[in-house]
């Protein structure tokens, strides 16, 4: 079976296909979908425990980064995320100088900038939902933050980009898929997606476009 | 792109470091699997 992607979707299906004894390929991400046991399930994109590791090794790696400072949003998503960045941070020896939590919604932040700026950090790892990373990016360029600002996939989604404008240059991080990928297969895929449909695959349309059909 | 699964079935293979640049994702690196594959 192919799919689901959403992961909401795969926590109720994947029981099913376990009882049946189908293997089943997920696009979706949640961290706990592949740690309940079941020998059925099979991912397509990264979870949370695959892709900080990758952004870490580029920060400790390429970049030599001694210090950082995380800001992330208080839900599911980016509890999730900030406690596996930050486990993968002290494997490295990097120190967190400043962890914040801002809340799901959140519309200013004025102050959180500010502590941002004060920590003094290599760099900056911001990991929360994309209005409030839009939010976030208008106000760190308002504020003229010159720190490396770094993300995971929602800080450098299209829609974040549209709703931060020019605020968003310069942001780096880490995507697990590209249409723009610099891979033989992908740039392939990409090109007869578009001739098919007339519009760039996005990274929701790479995963869920069976291998069979590029 | 070669891709190996584990025990739990998490996916391990290349992906990328993206950069914004004057309002578009470019990618400009490609980050290797965590774990090298017995044939590398």
């Amino acid at each position: 079976m192919l799919g689901p992607i959403y992961s909401g979707s795969v926590k109720v299906n994947m029981a099913l296909t376990q009882q049946a004894e189908v293997p089943q390929i997920v696009g979706a991400e949640a961290a706990d979908i592949t740690q309940q046991g079941n020998p059925w399930v099979f991912r397509t994109a990264f979870g949370q425990q695959i892709s900080m590791p990758k952004i870490a090794n580029y920060l400790h790696d390429r970049l030599k980064v001694k210090s950082v400072a995380l800001v992330w949003v208080n839900n599911d998503f980016g509890k999730g995320g900030r406690d596996s960045f930050a486990k993968e941070m002290k494997a490295r020896g990097i120190e967190v100088v400043v962890d914040l939590s801002t809340e799901q919604g959140q519309v200013d932040f004025g102050s959180d900038v500010i502590k941002l700026k004060s920590a003094k950090a290599d760099a900056i790892f911001v990991y929360c939902n994309e209005e409030e990373s839009a939010r976030f990016l208008i106000e760190a360029k308002r504020q003229g933050i010159t720190t490396p600002l770094f993300g995971e996939t929602t800080l450098l989604s299209q829609k974040v980009v549209d709703l931060a404008g020019p605020a968003a240059n310069g942001v780096r991080g880490h995507v697990g898929l590209s249409a723009d990928a610099p891979i033989p297969a992908i740039e392939e895929f990409t090109k007869k997606f578009t001739q098919r449909y007339n519009y760039r695959p996005t990274i929701t349309a790479s995963k869920a476009t069976p291998r069979s059909t590029w | 792109m070669e891709a190996s699964w584990d025990k739990n079935g998490d996916i391990d293979r290349a992906s990328f470091l993206a950069e914004i640049i004057d309002g578009k994702q470019k990618i400009v690196e490609t980050l290797p699997k965590l774990k090298s594959s017995k044939s590398d």
